[in-house]
């Protein structure tokens, strides 16, 4: 699984929570039923001899309705939680900017 | 909403809110009464109060509540991507815009055959006629 690491969110995002090349990051709440982990390809490489890495195949990505308005990504947990614990699929869930930011 | 118009000259936020939910009972006794403040506030209503009463529906009180009620995972965690492409801007949308005009010559040939032909002809003696009476 690759994604980006929490320095990431340091580094982009300033005080005021923007980015310093005025573009905001976009957020992504990740549910999933197993523990999913920080892999680049050169630890891939180390770790893979000593223990087994399984691959995600495949993902749910969730957007969330609302009329852009009004909703986000914590209210919909609810159903999301329970689509990955049934299904044994990690729910990828967008939280896009509303209309008044 | 016909309760918050009626406490429309407390100051603190917190008091009005606690004033709505303690005194929304009452518009059951009182029906009559309350459809008068209602219509009040509609006619006059106060934008700060509205707004904050929409993000307290959709926000921290259903946040509060139901994070008791949501199902167990094993790994949750809310991560930040930086965005690859740029937002969309007028100037940009010009600039595009420009390849598409009729009669012009682009450098894509593609577009020239496609959309030349397909496109209607905008012309400025179009005028609507409106009946005299």
């Amino acid at each position: 699984m690759l994604f980006p690491k929490e320095e990431l969110k340091k580094e982009y995002i300033n005080d005021f929570g923007y980015h310093e090349e005025t573009e905001r990051l976009l957020k992504l709440r990740i549910v999933s039923p197993v523990d999913l982990e920080i892999v680049d390809e050169m630890e891939k490489l180390r770790y893979e001899p000593i223990r087994k890495i399984h691959k995600v195949k495949a993902i749910i990505v969730h957007i969330h309705g609302g009329g852009f308005v009004t909703m986000s990504s914590e209210q919909h947990q609810s159903y999301t939680r329970q689509w990955a614990n049934d299904v044994g699929i990690p729910v990828f869930m967008i939280s896009y900017r509303l209309s008044p930011e | 909403m016909a309760v918050g118009f009626q406490n429309k000259s407390k100051d603190g936020t917190i008091s009005k809110l606690t004033d709505l939910a303690l005194s929304s009972p009452v518009y059951l006794l009182s029906k009559k009464q309350r459809m008068t403040k209602f219509r009040e506030f509609v006619a006059a209503h106060d934008y700060e109060l509205v707004g904050k009463m929409a993000k307290a529906i959709n926000g921290y009180l259903p946040n509060g509540l139901l994070s008791v009620l949501r199902p167990k995972v094993q790994y949750h965690k809310v991560i930040y991507i930086p965005r690859i492409k740029k937002t969309l801007t007028i100037d940009g949308l010009k600039e595009t815009l420009n390849d598409f005009v009729v009669g012009k010559k682009t450098k894509n040939s593609f577009v020239n055959e496609t959309y030349s032909e397909i496109e209607p002809i905008y012309s400025s003696r179009k005028v609507i006629k409106t009946i005299k009476r």
